[in-house]
């Protein structure tokens, strides 16, 4: 898991918890991981909506200038 | 692009009045606002099935957190998303605005620069406490008539003033509308009621020790 990220997903009735940057997502593989992260908020959303989001397994790099 | 007022809607296990503050501001003839509101710990499975219409709307947004507490609640909202919104308020979970409300705070605030528009609620059933009235800094170190659901903010005051004080528990608008005076933030009432309070025996507000950690700051010059 990247260690930054904008904001926090879980779709609703799903137990996934997933970190969002930018058009991307990453999945919280486990609740320590989660927590580890400091438990942040999450938004409550439609399958539709986490699916516009790119899943991946860690953020790609900004690039930089 | 953000709207003009961002609404925070604090709840905590009570989704179905939840949800009639979220119709009262649905129902509202101003359409310039933002809304988030954020479950406070507890079961979020609740909310889920009571908000699913309104979870693909554009302008609605439901947060869950882990942590508990008013102060908490609040300034997760605003640190996640007051960003580009001029105003924003704070309707409880168990209060209703008219569908005016809005749009008359929004005119007000407008008009006057102020750093804050509040107005006058009906309670029901019956009146256990004021129903508002203009702010008087003297008065307010004694008892606080301005609660959140009666205000309109500008969101400039929370660089002036900082976040909301979580330890203030129920008495987080007191102590809130205490540290705006002491920046000098500029008060504005209008004298219309605009809002429902609703009694029903488990508010907030009626919590034993609600207050104390205001009047133990009050004690030791904590607000200026």
């Amino acid at each position: 898991m990247a260690k930054k990220f904008e904001r926090c997903i879980k779709v609703i009735d799903q137990k996934t918890i997933w970190a969002v940057k930018g058009t991307e997502k990453v999945k919280f593989e486990t609740w320590e991981e989660y927590e580890a992260a400091g438990k942040p908020p999450f938004e409550i959303v439609t399958q539709e909506q986490a699916d516009a989001y790119t899943t991946v397994e860690r953020f790609s790099r900004q690039k930089k200038g | 692009m953000p709207n003009e007022v961002l609404v925070l809607v604090p709840t905590l296990n009570r989704p179905r009045m939840c949800r009639r503050a979220v119709d009262s501001l649905l129902h509202q003839d101003f359409a310039s606002w933002d809304l988030v509101i954020v479950k406070n710990g507890g079961d979020s499975a609740e909310y889920g099935k009571v908000f699913a219409d309104l979870l693909s709307h554009p302008r609605i947004r439901l947060l869950v957190m882990h942590e508990a507490g008013l102060g908490n609640a609040l300034n997760a909202g605003l640190s996640l998303y007051l960003a580009g919104h001029q105003y924003f308020a704070n309707l409880e979970d168990d209060d209703e605005w008219d569908p005016t409300f809005l749009r008359r705070m929004h005119q007000e605030a407008q008009k006057s620069a102020a750093d804050v528009v509040h107005c006058l609620q009906r309670q029901k059933p019956g009146q256990k406490q004021s129903n508002g009235g203009p702010m008087d800094v003297k008065m307010l170190r004694h008892r606080n008539w301005i609660n959140f659901p009666m205000c309109l903010f500008r969101s400039s005051l929370v660089e002036r003033v900082g976040l909301f004080c979580n330890e203030a528990g129920p008495a987080t608008d007191w102590d809130w509308h205490l540290r705006c005076t002491a920046v000098g933030a500029t008060y504005r009432f209008i004298h219309e009621v605009l809002v429902t309070h609703h009694w029903h025996g488990s508010n907030y507000c009626l919590q034993q020790q609600d207050s104390q950690f205001v009047k133990e700051k009050l004690k030791a010059g904590g607000y200026g």
